[in-house]
């Protein structure tokens, strides 16, 4: 018995009918006592398989059936399949609705309201009134100078100034007044008033202000520099209230 | 002797209305009627496939009215898929392909909720190897319609202990008697793997009903 030959007549017993096995399948299942009981077994099994038959569907199928695809269609309800241009439509208005906020929406935060002051476009900061008596020649070498009508007088460090505290308030969106690109005023031999306010600039240095009342008491007052940000400012004691000390 | 005159009588009227009336009763044309909402239609095609379908069903669950259900529902998804149906293979089977899609996934259902009849065949958990809960009784029986009786329903419960995957193209093969090219065109692989299929479940058919072979 040739086992090659013998998987391959089970094969072809297995695929094909009796009729269309191959005559050298045939002559090994006439010799093969194997092979012959595997068809005998096989053709009975296919024979108890078929012999199953068909089962009838019971004689209310078709009623039933037509009440079932009668309460499917009733409840089928609306769908989008059945309505290809309406459901296209719509996909392409959500599209388009869609790429619409996202317009209006990139627009919004990209846009800034700074309110642009520019140091030029304000008023010159009036210079106090000073009584040109208060200030002596021999304080004339110090700190103190001439208050200018505007600010025109610009930072040595203007460029990087402008690049970090520019940025950073516009970015923001801040309202602020920047100082940051002028120099602060230098006050100017009798030119300040009493009482108020006037931008000092000092180099670091600290103010020194030379004051003599009528009687003839001069007083030289020493004010250290106070720096917030790009801003200087003096504090209010210092500030005239009058004409008497 | 009489000469033939009318095309009648030499015979070819016939054989023109006979093709008419075939062309206009084939699955393709009744479907497309029914597609028009002719119900008449449908109800012709209903009654070409209900048997075959809920036998087919019946031999692939072994649950009679779970079978008419699903059965039912073929031709509910027959009549409703009616406009997107294509002609490119038969209707038998299109339609033996949504009753296979049915009845496998009634199989897999049951298989979740684990409802195993306790007077069929189940497959043991240690896989492959299938026991009888209930051994058939090898006892002669006196009626011989007793002991086909018998004997068919030993089949019925030895198919339906075969995975699914081998269940169907067995019965397609050797209850409905499907060619292999069908059967691999309703199953959706190749006629390879068909053969391949079918062979194996003949063999643990072979098994299961030694008693009877």
């Amino acid at each position: 018995m040739s086992t090659k030959q013998c998987n391959e007549t089970r094969r072809q017993l297995d695929e094909l009918t009796l009729d269309e096995l191959a005559a050298k399948s045939l002559d090994h299942l006439a010799t093969c006592a194997d092979c012959s009981e595997f068809h005998a077994r096989q053709t009975r099994l296919r024979q108890l398989v078929g012999s199953l038959g068909m089962v009838s569907a019971p004689a209310d199928f078709d009623f039933k059936l037509r009440a079932r695809i009668a309460q499917a269609e009733a409840n089928r309800g609306f769908r989008w399949v059945d309505f290809p241009a309406l459901r296209t439509g719509l996909v392409s208005i959500v599209v388009l609705l869609a790429v619409g906020v996202m317009f209006i929406g990139f627009n919004t935060s990209s846009r800034v309201d700074i309110p642009s002051v520019a140091i030029t476009d304000q008023k010159p900061v009036a210079a106090p009134e000073v009584n040109p008596a208060f200030l002596t020649d021999n304080h004339a070498n110090d700190s103190v100078a001439t208050l200018p009508q505007s600010i025109p007088v610009r930072n040595p460090d203007e460029k990087a100034i402008k690049k970090y505290g520019s940025q950073q308030t516009s970015k923001r969106g801040l309202a602020s007044l920047d100082y940051s690109s002028s120099r602060a005023g230098v006050l100017g031999e009798g030119s300040a008033k009493d009482g108020e306010v006037f931008p000092i600039t000092t180099n670091g240095e600290p103010l020194r202000i030379s004051v003599e009342d009528k009687s003839g008491n001069a007083r030289v007052i020493t004010v250290p520099t106070v720096s917030f940000g790009s801003q200087r400012v003096m504090s209010n004691q210092f500030i005239s209230k009058g004409s008497n000390w | 002797m009489n000469t033939l005159t009318t095309i009648d009588e030499l015979g070819f009227a016939p054989t023109i209305q006979q093709e008419e009336i075939e062309d206009t009763t084939s699955d393709h044309a009744l479907l497309e009627a029914t597609r028009t909402g002719n119900e008449d239609a449908f109800a012709e095609l209903v009654s070409r496939y209900r048997n075959q379908i809920t036998s087919y069903i019946y031999r692939m669950t072994n649950d009679y009215d779970g079978a008419v259900d699903l059965a039912q529902e073929t031709f509910v998804r027959v009549y409703r898929a009616a406009d997107r149906y294509q002609r490119s293979y038969a209707f038998s089977t299109y339609i033996y392909r949504i009753a296979t899609n049915l009845a496998i996934s009634e199989l897999r259902k049951r298989k979740r909720r684990k409802l195993v009849s306790i007077t069929g065949f189940f497959q043991s958990n240690d896989g492959g190897e299938f026991q009888e809960l209930n051994p058939p009784d090898e006892r002669p029986l006196q009626d011989c319609e007793l002991v086909d009786a018998e004997r068919r329903n030993a089949v019925q419960r030895a198919i339906s202990t075969l995975p699914e995957k081998y269940r169907a193209p067995l019965i397609l093969r050797d209850v409905d008697g499907r060619s292999y090219d069908e059967i691999a065109r309703i199953l959706e692989t190749s006629e390879g793997t068909v053969k391949s299929r079918i062979s194996r479940a003949r063999g643990f058919l072979r098994e299961k009903m030694r008693a009877y072979l």
